[in-house]
């Protein structure tokens, strides 16, 4: 059985860091776990390790949900901020991308309930700007398809919205979805093929 | 595996994430079923689409941003907990020279003032009121007992609850101890004034003395009803025994006969009192001798032995001195015998000292002595 413990009862792995072999590995071997526990224990200057891993899937995570992206940047922004204040309630061996997205959710979720504001109120936002197609280097017609499937996106319910982000862009794992959004791993499975086969048909459909 | 359950599988199909056996089942669902083949493709397709969105980058102002925050919150973190505050205000408070003094002045002041009602409180209690009443009774009942016949005091004895009863209205805290002291004084004033002007072993004095009866003969069949005199020590007056022990009897005799210096008051007026007596007397020597054998002061025993030196030419002396080894005394006493024995050359007193190493619980070193005497005098 995998004893989980968070940084509050185990004070005295609070110096494992200072002598672990992991010192001696490059920061790119590290694991998201072994980072986000040393920041448990103190050391808060490691958590720019993780920013600099997850900030662009974050922001693409809230702009695949949320079609506003200076809200998605002060989400990202939140959310890890909301990490180093509850540091401590990271548990040791547990999944870093099941926490943090559950994080991630949960700054959505507050900051809606917080405003009042429903997800629609901000569907009118030009996707085109808010995927800055510009910028990026592709045809016009693929363009325009990510365009459409990006629309098509937006016609979704929040919930297959989220769960096909963090199934195919995350590539999460149906047991890791299934942690994020309170469910069992079957009824992650499900519901990913469903939000799949709606975008499927809205996005053929248009 | 029907079309159904293999669409939960078409995800997992696409990734390759199937164990081969999965694969086999599910591959072989969609070649069964051309509708969910179909549904798997279009489903692939938009997959595809999906996973071909572009990753759009934040802007720089998220970084920055992000940054900066830690950098507070590093600041944040680095900053002393409200307790260490705390402790640091306290260290810097208990510093300083006149808290710790005061706090030291403070305390004293408070032992002493707890001291001080702890000494009242002994004070007040009810049992040192009822000793501190009842020694003054004793002193009030002492004066009068040359005036008062035996029998009277026998029936106007009562208990000292009563006693107390009636002098606790009369007497005043502060004055009991002051009274108590004045009649002490006065009795030891008096007692050395009789002991200089001989008067000691009169009848005046019987109040002190322990006195034989009118004829001798009588005396002699009642020595076991000797009777000592109240005792006027005051140890013994203050100590809660005196609240249980009976008054004594008081006898008026016409002649004395003893002398009981155990129970004169403190113990240097009884030595002045075993000192003063430069007339070889029976009352005297016999006095001396009782000191020897119940004096509770052992020096004043040794005092007493020594005065019985300047009578050691007395054959009755002797005999008497030589008899004590047969009684329980303390060791130095038994020693200071034998020496009076060896000094005094006393070769007949050889049987009295072997009986007397027949004895059991004898101290090892009076054991020796005793030897050493009996080789030397042998």
């Amino acid at each position: 059985m995998n004893k989980v413990q968070n940084c509050l009862n185990t004070n005295q792995q609070l110096t494992f860091g200072t002598y672990s072999p992991t010192i001696f590995l490059s920061v790119q071997s590290l694991s998201d776990e072994d980072i986000m526990w040393k920041v448990c224990q103190g050391k808060v200057e490691q958590m720019g390790l993780l920013f600099e891993r997850y900030n662009v899937r974050l922001y693409n995570f809230y702009l695949r949900t949320i079609p506003d992206a200076e809200l998605c940047q002060d989400l990202t922004q939140t959310v890890f901020y909301r990490i180093l204040k509850y540091k401590k309630s990271y548990k040791e061996g547990s999944s870093f991308k099941a926490w943090f997205y559950q994080i991630a959710r949960n700054v959505k979720i507050d900051h809606f309930k917080k405003k009042k504001l429903q997800t629609s109120s901000v569907e009118d936002v030009d996707p085109e700007r808010n995927l800055r197609l510009s910028e990026v280097d592709m045809t016009l017609e693929k363009k325009e398809r990510a365009q459409l499937l990006h629309q098509a996106l937006n016609q979704l319910p929040e919930d297959k919205k989220e769960i096909l982000v963090l199934s195919q862009l995350e590539e999460l794992e149906y047991k890791e979805i299934a942690q994020i959004m309170n469910i069992t791993e079957n009824s992650a499975r499900v519901k990913v093929h469903r939000a799949l086969k709606q975008l499927k048909d809205i996005f053929h459909k248009n | 595996m029907d079309c159904e359950e293999a669409k939960l599988y078409f995800v997992d199909l696409i990734k390759g994430k199937l164990s081969e056996e999965q694969e086999y089942r599910v591959r072989a669902a969609l070649q069964k079923n051309s509708a969910c083949q179909e549904e798997f493709e279009e489903i692939q397709a938009t997959l595809e689409e999906f996973n071909e969105l572009p990753l759009v980058q934040p802007d720089p102002s998220l970084k920055m941003e992000f940054y900066s925050m830690l950098q507070e919150f590093q600041a944040a973190e680095a900053k002393p907990s409200w307790r260490q505050k705390l402790q640091g205000r306290w260290d810097a408070f208990w510093n300083k020279a006149f808290v710790r003094w005061g706090t030291l002045a403070a305390t004293a002041v408070l032992i002493l003032w707890m001291g001080f009602w702890g000494f009242q409180f002994l004070n007040d209690s009810p049992d040192s009121l009822a000793i501190n009443t009842e020694t003054t009774e004793n002193q009030d009942t002492q004066n009068d007992h040359s005036e008062k016949p035996i029998t009277e005091n026998k029936e106007e004895e009562k208990p000292i609850a009563e006693e107390n009863e009636v002098l606790e209205p009369e007497l005043e805290k502060e004055q009991v101890p002051e009274l108590r002291q004045t009649i002490i004084d006065q009795d030891r004033t008096q007692t050395i004034q009789d002991i200089e002007n001989g008067s000691f072993l009169t009848t005046q004095n019987e109040g002190y003395l322990a006195i034989t009866d009118k004829k001798e003969k009588d005396l002699e069949k009642e020595e076991d009803k000797t009777i000592l005199l109240e005792d006027i020590s005051t140890n013994n007056r203050i100590s809660p025994k005196s609240k249980t022990k009976p008054k004594p009897k008081k006898i008026v005799l016409e002649e004395p006969r003893a002398v009981n210096f155990v129970d004169l008051p403190a113990p240097d007026v009884r030595l002045q009192a075993i000192y003063h007596q430069s007339t070889a007397t029976d009352v005297h020597i016999e006095t001396l001798l009782n000191t020897v054998k119940n004096d509770p002061n052992t020096a004043i025993r040794l005092a007493a032995m020594d005065a019985l030196n300047t009578y050691a030419t007395d054959l009755k002396v002797q005999t008497q001195i030589i008899a004590l080894l047969q009684q329980d005394l303390p060791a130095v006493i038994q020693m200071a015998v034998l020496d009076f024995i060896l000094e005094n050359d006393l070769k007949d007193a050889v049987i009295n000292i072997e009986q007397f190493l027949a004895k059991e619980n004898l101290h090892q070193e009076v054991k020796t002595y005793a030897e050493e005497t009996i080789f030397i005098l042998s």
